[in-house]
């Protein structure tokens, strides 16, 4: 290190000899090439993570900058992503349904009809397993599916990379935000970044139970929630915590036969048949049709089905018995869901 | 004005001196599998010299029983007309065996073997006597559920492969991928016009294969002749009636070819 040191200066030493500029133009060098690891011209984003929510896990390889941040939100909103330039993100993901889709079926290119509700982002990077049947093990592994699939965007990699690089705005958003050339290393952290800014947290619910407004719920809606936490409807032994889910898997008896194998499809497991994500209830009012094959139109219907107890199915969770309500605490239960709708969050526009 | 000058440089080499040493790095040679391997070295110099080594590469001849493989070309397995329009699969945990036991892992190094493609390059490896290679069919779990969006774009799993093949919708590589047409009659009289796809995934289907060779991969370069006879794939597999698997949906079929892959492939 010191021979290292004496070298350098020596060096140095010498240039100032020859004079001064190239004595500058030498030290700014030295210096610049000493940052050459380091994104320096990047903005760090200041992720705002709501009272109650936990800190979110981010990749190191993907820490969020503002350049990130809004490279993949461009890339969400743009039709460039699919290979007849018809959908994007954004088209099955409409942040005014909470981020999912009205259709039963989201339509990707040609009008393909796939197999599935779309699933709200709504706190999206809080998961570990991805899709309805988990089969995705991280944020930056899902985007891949949504692209590649032919029912979806129907595009490839290489292919996705020659179109942003011809594009005149895309080649210098990806440098500023990456310091590398567009890739799918790239393509799908940066909109991973922004799905992760994807955070919603202040609901009337949130008011109420975070920030000590107490008047933020009606009391029908105070009501509801209590009938939503009792041992009675069990609902809060599976949409739990902050996201109100465990992030898990159950069956919750909505077919005799699945026709979709949900959670075996990537197991095998004949004790996940039946078992899909237990979605998250916040903005749960606005991501109508419900259930994995978006079969349930209203929430209502989704009660209904809750208070019947499903139908029988060796895989059924054992907390799914049925219950009774009164109109009036099914109204309350009703309102009180309504009450998750996070307004801030589905008013989001491309721009 | 002379002298401040040379306060001036003074002050510019002070600086650098307390700023540079952070950025300064020992030099020397860093590569560890060189004889002068420095551990203390942070930069390499250049300066590393080696034992001889020999690049490799392990050639394989694609067959389907005696001829060799052609896509969309008419052979007869198990009596019955099959083409294949595709026949591929990612090999991984390759090492040669030396003479005196020691295995020599060619760490990272994954190909991804299609029909139609012959030579692979595995690197360089010291110049000797081999007399064994072993590999897997298939990837380990680690590799399995990686990323392919972090690899380079020369990478075997890359998703800029041209035949890169990965289950996006379950996260991991499919292994082993037969694709074509078959003769589906019941009397096996009819013409290939079948679609059959055989897609072999999942951390359990990989199979390790260990063959038997004797060779001195000595001089700039050397090859390893290896035979992959893509009808042994189908070795108890009637293509009438079991001609399709996504692993999850026929997880039978699938360990049956992955089963096959042992006999498949061979030293020449």
């Amino acid at each position: 290190m010191l021979t290292m040191q004496f070298q350098l200066s020596k060096n140095i030493n010498r240039l100032t000899n020859a004079g001064v500029i190239p004595a500058f133009v030498s030290f700014f060098l030295l210096l610049s090439s000493c940052g050459k690891d380091e994104l320096i011209s990047d903005t760090a984003y200041n992720l705002e993570i709501p009272k109650g929510f936990p800190a979110m896990d981010i990749p190191l390889d993907n820490q969020l900058t503002v350049q990130r941040v809004a490279l993949g939100k461009k890339l969400f909103f743009d039709n460039i992503l699919s290979r007849d330039s018809s959908v994007s993100c954004a088209s099955c993901h409409l942040p005014e349904y909470g981020f999912s889709d009205p259709e039963q079926f989201s339509k990707g290119v040609e009008g393909r009809s796939g197999f599935r509700q779309s699933m709200t982002l709504t706190n999206v990077a809080y998961n570990t397993l991805f899709f309805w049947d988990g089969g995705a093990t991280s944020l930056e592994l899902q985007l891949l599916a949504p692209i590649e699939n032919p029912g979806e965007m129907d595009m490839n990699m290489p292919e996705l990379i020659e179109r942003l690089s011809n594009n005149h705005e895309y080649p210098s958003l990806f440098r500023e935000a990456y310091d590398r050339e567009i890739d799918p290393f790239t393509i799908t952290r940066a909109l991973a970044a922004y799905e992760r800014t994807l955070i919603s947290g202040n609901s009337r619910y949130d008011k109420y139970m975070y920030h000590e407004k107490n008047d933020a719920l009606t009391e029908s809606e105070k009501r509801g929630l209590e009938v939503f936490n009792s041992s009675r409807t069990n609902c809060s032994q599976c949409h739990s915590g902050f996201n109100f889910t465990s992030f898990g898997f159950e069956n919750n008896g909505l077919y005799e036969y699945f026709a979709d194998s949900g959670r075996a499809r990537v197991t095998t497991l004949h004790s996940d048949v039946g078992l899909f994500k237990i979605p998250t209830l916040r903005n749960i009012g606005v991501t109508a049709p419900y259930m994995h094959d978006g079969s349930l139109t209203t929430l209502e219907q989704v009660i209904e089905h809750y208070q019947a107890g499903g139908k029988l199915h060796e895989n059924k969770s054992p907390l799914i018995t049925g219950f009774q309500l009164t109109t009036q605490e099914k109204t309350d239960l009703l309102n009180f869901l309504n009450s998750l709708t996070d307004y801030e969050f589905i008013s989001q526009t491309a721009e | 004005m002379k002298k401040s000058f040379h306060l001036f440089y003074i002050f510019i080499v002070s600086i650098s001196i307390v700023v540079l040493p952070s950025c300064t790095k020992q030099k020397g040679c860093t590569d560890n599998t060189a004889t002068n391997y420095d551990s203390e070295a942070e930069e390499d110099d250049g300066s590393c010299t080696y034992n001889a080594e020999t690049d490799v590469e392990i050639h394989f001849s694609s067959m389907v029983g005696t001829e060799s493989l052609v896509y969309n070309q008419e052979y007869t397995i198990n009596g019955r007309k099959v083409k294949f329009t595709r026949a591929q699969f990612y090999v991984s945990e390759i090492h040669l065996h030396q003479a005196d036991g020691d295995l020599v892992h060619l760490e990272d190094k994954y190909l991804l073997v299609h029909g139609e493609e012959h030579a692979y390059s595995i690197g360089k490896v010291a110049s000797e006597h081999y007399h064994g290679i072993s590999f897997s069919v298939g990837l380990d779990s680690a590799a399995n559920h990686s990323d392919p969006s972090t690899y380079a774009a020369d990478h075997a799993l890359s998703s800029l492969d041209p035949n890169y093949t990965h289950w996006n919708w379950n996260s991991g590589y499919v292994f082993i991928r037969l694709e074509g047409y078959v003769d589906t009659t019941a009397a096996a009289n009819g013409d290939a016009d079948f679609g059959f796809f055989y897609h072999v995934g999942f951390d359990e289907f990989k199979r390790d294969i260990d063959l038997d060779i004797s060779q001195d991969l000595v001089g700039s370069t050397a090859e390893i002749g290896l035979e992959i006879d893509f009808a042994k794939f189908f070795l108890g597999v009637d293509m009438r009636t079991e001609n399709s698997t996504h692993s999850m949906d026929n997880m039978m079929l699938a360990e049956k070819i992955a089963d096959n892959a042992d006999d498949a492939i061979s030293a020449e």
